[in-house]
């Protein structure tokens, strides 16, 4: 057991130091890469990337012997002067077994044997656009200390003279920094950057700069002692700040302690760049019941780009639970979600575009209750808007028909309000359903009230304590009762004053006297035709309302309504 | 009494006190005159004014109402009050209100001169005022001569004989005292003109200028006052004769027919009528003739014989009719089969009474005994799937399904018409062995049904680029092998849920193209069958299929089909296609409209049956556009319609029952997975209008148009208007725009099965499984290739997430659980806009016997089926048998 452990141990101080091997010297000459020297150790942030490029030519390309070595001569000038130290470039045109395959078949296991002498191998074939006439270059990187297979990268070139340039732009998307973790420090991690501290020939060959993703490895062994390089699930690491060699970097993650330190076996941390690509995304989302998968079909998948992008749909899973999203569907990280019913999520992760050219199955633990729970608050919801919405209707008819002192018009509309369902009704409903998830979610041992659905069940009980009060419409009552009261009242002082001069009694003047209220409010006996109801009534907001007008001035004091709080006016219509 | 003269007097200055006549009515009294008598001269009408003036200071003064209304056109007349217009020998002219009685009895002059002769009076008596005898009119002050004034009071007006004088009431007053009543000597009148004989003569001029509306009320108005009024009849038969001579020129045969008629029944000799008539009839017999509409040009016929049973026309008319189907007849002589049967059954229908086409036309009948059915659609394009409803129809006709149905009887091979002789299964379900019947051919008769056009079937079922492809299957469906030349392997990935389903279907033959054609020699694509019909002919109006068995070739139960010919003719107009049975030209009707049904049960020669499934009317939404999965808006379309108006007013035209009723979600009410206490979609503009509001707000604010595909069936060719009016009107303020597009039923059936996006689709459904129809329900393109989105076309989410979990579901109460939710969750989700729930009946003539009362499919066991050749008669002809 001891020498297992002791073997571990050397492995992973072998794979740190293999990041730290002796490499070229950075001032090694172009020329002079074709046979790389192995010189005194340099730290990681030292070393320069020995590259060799496995570079095929397709005959269709009708690209000739001397023609070709002009492209890569002029490219390398072009690296040479673009990129310069970081990279030493050694281009090998002959057919090998890498030519022969086909990009999408490789597999790490292909390089077993290659690039001992080599950091990076890049297989890179020139070939013609079947959609459009220019040339087409593909190609994959292959990085030797981390055995991780990049994606397929794809650069379109409209004719050969542009090609050098070209190919100067697409090394530089194929090209992957390597890093080693090297702590982390206010949840952010440090790392030290391979030839981060070469000075690259321009701006544009730094190995790394603020926004450049990582991907964390786990470089640990296996039982029997074997090594292990493995990708940290659902984590990237983006860039922030470069002090020297060492890169600080946010933690875009969808797992909750990617970097843990509960493993039991000795392991280090390293990453590795990545930079989206043209291959798809395909995912498989499935779910386990019993001893089956079953796959998470119908569901909808959105992406938003990090940090704070706005989410879009880019399809649903289908059948089988897969879903292919489009290339170039962002052009950096992103944080996909899977949506169930309408709002919940299952699953939500940080994932680069084109990462990987594998379907990734992902396995997801549906929640049909929670779900349904939602529906049924999604349906409740409506009822409450619908009814808000009504209500609103009839309040700005009431307080129409207050404003031309239309009483009877008004008892009516305060009947049909009466008549809408009742606040009481909704409250209970929404209080039955979460009662009855909890139920459920005790019962079953399953998650109902997620956090979506409690948002939802919060977000309805708001709607109702706001919405669906009845002081406006109680004041609108009160307001009517009173007004008609004062009607009544001044109509009858009016027939007793009728009266009086009937009866010869010298007839006083109304204005003369002071003891004649009645006078003051007898034009208004005559009831106003009903203010008209606004005719955007569809979209007008309750407001606050004013006092009766005929209580205002009304002998008695009438206390006015007390007008309904201004945010109810954000009715959501 | 006071007599007055009315002799012509010299003009006498007005006084300025009494204007004798005001300034306007003179002049409308003038322009009256002017227009209503030409012939009074202004001189005239001076001196009568003049002699008013005289007389009483006033003029006979024309009712303003009155005053030139006559000449301006028969409504000015008719609003007018009546009056009359006496004119006197001396030119003088009276306007009056209407004298009694009507018309004047025959004037006895020698009688007259003989009282006359004894009666004290005036010289220049002319009008007798009744009554006031204390009081002397101006004139007669001014004018009359003292013998006059000194006789008045001994001759009282009572002395004149009643037969010899007329009393009359001035339309208006006259001078100081409103005198109005004088009497006037029949002697002294030279002509009155009535107010009937006034609007007689402007009916008369109204219907010289085409006008015959205002010309009959002037008549009716005379009719009115006084019914018998001589020259009424016959202005009335004039205006008739006019009036239905012009429409017959401006080609309005039945009104010009029908008046035309009513003078006939009037005056039968009439000038001119007659050949009018016949005019009229022979060209639209020979009209009828050219359409093809023989019963409608016989009934014509009918119609003139019974005017003029031996005109000319007439005789010429039926020479044509028995020609044309005498060369019918000929034609027939020399064809065979169905051809020859066609033509002489097109030379009954020209004319039945053709004798000796009668037996040559049973002959031919018993040889190829034909249906003619009337369908909404034939199918629009013919082969081994099932893509609309009327595929489902005629699938089974033209294909046998492995399985006739879902249940043991099939399992173990017992019906006839299925090719599957037992089906084994194993592994839970998931494997199965079907056993082939052996002798069941295809109709190229090439060879028997094998176990390779199953299994290519099968297969075909799940490549995308197939016709056939079934995405559920595809799904579902593991493998596929040929056991043996009868036996064929399925093996499933899963454990499915009614298995027997799947197999219901039409099996094509494998060495034909994928639509199930192979091409002949004389480069004809022809359809390969293994049903009880063939293919003949198909176009876009008809289908014609032939029975595979005519060459004698026994079914499986020996007895060789009774039906050897049917014809689907498309009649998507609803009573057009009852006429066509109700006159015989088709024995069955695929589907009765709801209205017509009473109509049709009360028939003798017609029977009704009824579907079994009722039809789900719904608005189908496709998810892909962003726009119909917004929640608001799916909301705002479904408040937005009156679904029980507009069942009631135009569907139904009575009220909802239990059969009939609005839906409450996407399955029939009577299903097992009907969610229960699902309350109805209500009907509320305001809230609709809200919500489209809304959901404009939350699409950003860009008007919102869309189209309305709907299917030109009858009964939904009454609704969509409606429905489109409902969101044009609460969607007017939000900027959302309709517009509706009609398509045929099959061929956008076909469209939208086969994924082609739209936005809303009117669809007529049905569901015999809850569990296996939901998914067609709720969204008609899930089932296609992926490339066109399959999942995105359900508008909700989950929905959608609930139906492809029903799908994989295998154990029934599972599925029903997910089925009830689904319905239930449709409610507020809302995939589509549920509409109503209708039973659907279909008829058939008496001819025919074999179709049942109640089915589910309307050619079930039409093997079975007889026909008797029959032709339609005209009514008349038999009743004279």
């Amino acid at each position: 057991m001891r020498i297992f452990i002791t073997a571990s141990i050397l492995f992973v101080f072998a794979w740190e130091t293999a990041l730290a091997e002796p490499a070229a010297t950075p001032s090694t000459p172009a020329s002079d890469t074709n046979q790389p020297k192995t010189v005194s150790p340099l730290p990681i942030e030292q070393q320069p990337y020995r590259i060799e490029v496995h570079a095929t030519v397709d005959p269709e390309a009708r690209l000739d012997s001397s023609k070709i070595r002009e492209i890569f001569s002029r490219w390398e000038i072009l690296v040479q002067r673009f990129v310069g130290a970081p990279w030493v470039l050694k281009i090998q045109t002959d057919r090998s077994a890498l030519t022969a395959q086909s990009l999408d078949d490789f597999t790490p296991e292909l390089f077993n044997g290659l690039g001992a002498e080599f950091d990076k191998i890049w297989i890179l074939r020139i070939g013609i656009d079947s959609d459009g006439d220019g040339l087409l270059l593909t190609g994959r990187e292959y990085d030797v200390a981390t055995r991780r297979l990049g994606p397929i990268q794809r650069r379109m070139s409209a004719v050969d003279v542009e090609l050098p340039r070209t190919l100067l732009a697409f090394s530089i998307d194929l090209f992957n920094p390597v890093a080693v973790i090297s702590g982390e420090e206010g949840g952010r991690a440090l790392l030290t950057v391979r030839g981060a501290s070469v000075a690259p020939a321009s701006p544009l060959g730094a190995v790394v700069q603020p926004g450049t993703i990582f991907v964390p490895l786990r470089v640990t062994t296996a039982r029997d002692g074997s090594p292990r390089i493995l990708t940290i699930p659902y984590t990237y690491l983006k860039v922030e700040t470069i002090e020297g060699a060492v890169a600080r970097c946010e933690f875009v993650k969808g797992i909750s302690d990617p970097l843990s330190k509960r493993w039991s076996r000795p392991y280090s941390f390293a990453a590795v760049g990545i930079k989206p690509s043209a291959s798809p995304l395909r995912l498989r989302f499935v779910s386990r019941k019993e001893k089956d998968e079953i796959p998470v079909a119908g569901y909808i998948l959105t992406v938003r780009e990090v940090p704070d992008g706005n989410p879009r749909e880019v399809g649903l899973t289908d059948r089988s639970g897969r879903i292919a999203v489009k290339p170039q569907y962002a052009k950096s990280l992103v944080v996909v979600r899977l949506i169930a019913g309408s709002a919940e999520p299952l699953f939500e992760a940080p994932m680069m575009p084109g990462d990987s050219d594998a379907e990734r199955k992902i396995l997801v633990q549906l929640l049909p209750l929670a779900v349904a729970l939602e529906t049924k608050l999604d349906s409740l919801r409506d009822q409450i808007v619908d009814l808000v919405a009504l209500r609103s209707r009839l309040e700005s008819r009431m307080k129409a028909r207050l404003d031309g002192e239309d009483w009877k018009g008004l008892e009516e509309t305060i009947k049909e309000f009466r008549a809408l369902t009742p606040r009481d009704v909704m409250a209970e409903k929404l209080k039955s359903l979460q009662d009855e998830a909890a139920r459920q979610q005790a019962q079953n041992k399953q998650p109902v009230l997620t956090r979506t659905s409690k948002a939802r069940l919060d977000e309805l009980q708001a709607l109702i304590d706001r919405y669906l009060d009845d002081d406006g419409v109680n004041a609108y009552a009160e307001a009517a009762t009173l007004g008609k009261a004062d009607a009544i009242e001044i109509e009858k002082a009016k027939s007793k004053r009728r009266g009086a001069v009937v009866g010869s009694k010298p007839a006083i003047p109304a204005a003369s006297s002071p003891s004649a209220p009645a006078t003051t409010s007898a034009p208004q006996l005559q009831a106003k035709p009903a203010a008209k109801e606004p005719a955007n009534s569809a979209t007008a907001t309750p407001k606050a309302l004013p006092a009766p007008k005929a209580a205002q001035p009304a002998p008695k004091a009438v206390p006015a309504p007390s007008p309904r709080p201004a945010p109810k006016s954000n009715v959501p219509f | 009494m006071i007599e007055l003269s009315a002799a012509p007097a010299p003009p006498t200055p007005r006084s300025s006190r009494e204007p004798m006549i005001p300034r306007d009515a003179a002049r409308r009294s003038r322009f009256w005159f002017r227009l209503i008598s030409p012939a009074i001269s202004s001189a005239s009408f001076v001196l009568l004014g003049s002699f008013l003036t005289l007389s009483h200071g006033q003029a006979p003064v024309v009712p303003p109402d009155a005053a030139g209304a006559a000449n301006v056109g028969g409504g000015d007349l008719l609003r007018t009050t009546p009056f009359d217009r006496i004119t006197l020998y001396d030119g003088s002219v009276l306007v009056v209100e209407p004298i009694s009685p009507r018309p004047l009895p025959p004037y006895d002059k020698s009688k007259d001169r003989f009282v006359e002769s004894k009666r004290l009076k005036s010289q220049r008596e002319l009008l007798i005022r009744v009554g006031e005898v204390d009081q002397l009119p101006n004139d007669a002050k001014s004018g009359g001569s003292k013998d006059a004034k000194g006789e008045k009071s001994k001759a009282p007006d009572d002395d004149l004989d009643p037969n010899n004088a007329i009393a009359v009431h001035l339309l208006q007053a006259q001078g100081q005292n409103d005198i109005r009543d004088f009497k006037v000597r029949r002697a002294l009148i030279r002509s009155v003109e009535y107010f009937e004989d006034l609007l007689v003569e402007e009916s008369n001029r109204l219907a010289r200028a085409r006008q015959f509306g205002p010309a009959f009320e002037c008549l009716l108005s005379v009719k009115s006052r006084q019914p018998d009024w001589p020259g009424l009849q016959e202005a009335a038969n004039q205006l008739l004769f006019a009036e239905g001579s012009a429409a017959l020129i401006d080609g309005d045969f039945e009104r010009g027919v029908r008046l035309l008629r009513e003078l006939l029944e009037r005056k039968k000799d009439h000038p001119g009528l007659i050949n009018q008539l016949a005019d009229a009839y022979s060209q639209r017999v020979g009209r009828a003739l050219e359409l093809g509409l023989y019963a409608r040009g016989r009934a014509i016929l009918h119609q003139l014989e019974e005017i003029a049973p031996k005109h000319e026309k007439l005789l010429s008319a039926q020479d044509h009719f028995v020609s044309e189907a005498r060369r019918r007849l000929d034609a027939s002589k020399d064809q065979t089969g169905a051809q020859k049967l066609e033509s002489l059954t097109e030379a009954l229908r020209i004319w039945p009474e053709l004798s000796e086409a009668k037996s040559e036309y049973e002959r031919a009948f018993a040889d190829v005994p034909t249906l003619d059915v009337g369908v909404i659609d034939v199918p629009n394009t013919l082969g081994p799937w099932v893509h609309s409803s009327a595929d489902e129809r005629i699938t089974r006709l033209l294909y046998r399904p492995l399985l006739e149905a879902d249940h043991l009887d099939a399992f173990q091979g017992k019906p006839d018409q299925q090719l599957a002789a037992k089906i084994e299964t194993t592994d839970l379900g998931r494997r199965l062995v079907i056993h082939l019947k052996p002798e069941i051919r295809w109709s190229d008769s090439s060879r028997s049904v094998a176990a390779i056009d199953v299994a290519r079937t099968l297969i075909d079922r799940t490549d995308p680029n197939s016709p056939r492809y079934q995405a559920r299957w595809a799904d579902l469906l593991d493998r596929v092998g040929t056991v043996d030349e009868h036996r064929v392997e399925v093996q499933f990935q899963r454990i499915p849920l009614h298995v027997g389903a799947w197999f219901t279907g039409p099996i094509g033959p494998a060495h034909a193209s994928e639509d199930g054609r192979i091409t002949t020699a004389n480069r004809e694509r022809i359809w390969v069958t293994n049903g009880a019909f063939r293919v003949v002919a198909s176009s876009p109006e008809l289908l014609d299929l032939r029975s595979n068995h005519a060459s004698g070739e026994a079914t499986s139960q020996g007895i060789p089909p009774r039906i050897r010919r049917i014809r689907e003719i498309r009649i998507p107009d609803g009573p057009r296609a009852t006429s066509a049975l109700l006159r015989g030209d088709i024995s069955l009707l695929s589907k009765v409209p709801a209205t017509l049904v009473p109509g049709l049960s009360n028939q003798p020669d017609i029977k009704l049956g009824k579907y079994d499934r009722p039809s789900l009317h719904q608005i189908a939404l496709d998810g892909r556009n962003f726009v119909l999965r917004n929640r608001n808006l799916k909301r705002g379309l479904s408040y937005a319609i009156d679904r029980k108006g507009i069942l009631e007013s135009r569907i139904l035209k009575r009220a909802s029952d239990e059969e009939n009723y609005v839906a409450d979600g996407p399955l029939p009410g009577g299903s097992y997975a009907n969610a229960p206490d699902v309350p109805p979609f209500e009907y509320n503009p305001a809230l609709a209008q809200m919500l489209l509001a809304a959901a404009r707000k939350e699409l950003g604010a860009s008007p919102i148009s869309l189209k309305l595909e709907y299917p030109d069936r009858p009964d939904v060719q009454l609704v969509v208007p409606l429905i489109v009016e409902s969101f044009r009107v609460v969607g007017e303020r939000s900027g959302f725009k309709i517009e509706p597009v009609p398509r045929r039923e099959s061929e956008l059936e076909n469209e939208l099965r086969s994924g082609r996006p739209f936005d809303l689709a009117y669809r007529v459904t049905s569901s015999s499984d809850a569990i296996a129809d939901l998914e067609k329900l709720l969204s008609p393109a899930l089932n296609v290739p992926s490339d066109k989105d399959p999942l995105g076309s359900v508008s909700s989410p989950r929905i959608l997430q609930l139906l492809l979990e029903l799908e994989r579901a295998s154990e029934f109460p599972t599925a029903k659980a997910l089925a009830i939710q689904i319905d239930r969750e449709s409610r507020s989700e809302l995939p589509i806009l549920p509409l109503w729930q209708l039973e659907e009946f279909y008829a058939w003539r008496t001819r025919l016997n074999g179709p049942k009362p109640n089915t589910d499919r309307l050619y079930q066991g039409v093997e079975g089926w007889e026909i008797r050749p029959w032709f339609a008669r005209d009514p008349w002809m038999a009743d004279k048998d």
